[in-house]
């Protein structure tokens, strides 16, 4: 891949690929694990390449808003979005908690079977993204990159000692 | 900035410009002090940006926790329908 910060989540899942997949991929089953402790709202959701899947987050009387675009869906193996945050009518906006934070993070899932489980990989990397907000997303991802984070940690290192 | 290229084997302007973006991302500050540029880490935004991460991740992970629950009833009420 290319020599962007790359961050990469993995998981087992105690289930047969097919069943997981529907997990991700179904408008109603997406809403009952999709968003922790907030009532998750499906607006949209086409399955395929340039189709969205709109997503309302709601936390009593404030909502949180993601637009997701798919660009690759390869059943049941590999699902491939641009992942950002929206306002209501569903525009891209920075994340509100951070301003250098990546507008769009290519997100990348692949689910290998493995003897009736399921191991699932999510990989985050900016895209089309500022070199602001790709120094703070590496520096965010941290020792987690070996690459690009890697420089970082050195710099920030060396950047410590000469002001001691 | 000659002092920070010492230990790095890369070249001045190569610095120059990882510091650049370093500031631009507001991660670093310089001044401006005759031919010097001191430079100095700041601590605040970096421990934010890692904290939003660190807020993404729990995101995902407490989602994942919550999809293991599903899975579980899924199997469970597939394989009560072929006994059927």
């Amino acid at each position: 891949m290319s020599d962007l910060p790359t961050y990469v989540l993995d998981r087992v899942f105690d289930a047969p690929r097919e069943l997981v997949w529907k997990t991700w991929t179904d408008p109603a089953l997406l809403p009952r694990w999709y968003g922790p402790k907030v009532e998750t709202i499906v607006h949209r959701l086409e399955l395929k390449p340039g189709g969205l899947w709109l997503v309302e987050m709601r936390m009593g009387d404030r909502s949180m808003y993601q637009r997701v675009e798919y660009t690759d869906v390869a059943p049941p193996e590999r699902l491939v979005w641009l992942h950002s945050s929206s306002d209501a009518a569903w525009n891209i906006i920075p994340s509100p908690m951070m301003a250098n934070w990546p507008r769009v993070l290519l997100t990348t899932v692949t689910f290998k079977e493995d003897n009736g489980q399921t191991r699932m990989r999510l990989t985050w990397v900016p895209h089309e993204a500022s070199e602001a907000e790709i120094a703070c997303f590496a520096a965010a991802i941290g020792g987690a990159d070996k690459g690009w984070a890697a420089g970082m940690e050195l710099l920030a290192k060396l950047l410590a000692e000469l002001q001691a | 900035m000659n002092e920070i290229g010492v230990p790095f084997e890369i070249s001045q302007p190569a610095i120059s410009r990882h510091l650049k973006v370093l500031e631009q991302a507001g991660l670093i500050e310089r001044d401006v002090d005759k031919q010097r540029r001191p430079t100095r880490l700041k601590a605040e935004p970096m421990a934010a940006a890692v904290n939003w991460l660190e807020t993404f991740k729990q995101f995902w992970s407490s989602s994942f926790d919550r999809l293991d629950g599903l899975l579980e009833e899924l199997k469970n009420s597939e394989t009560k329908g072929r006994r059927k």
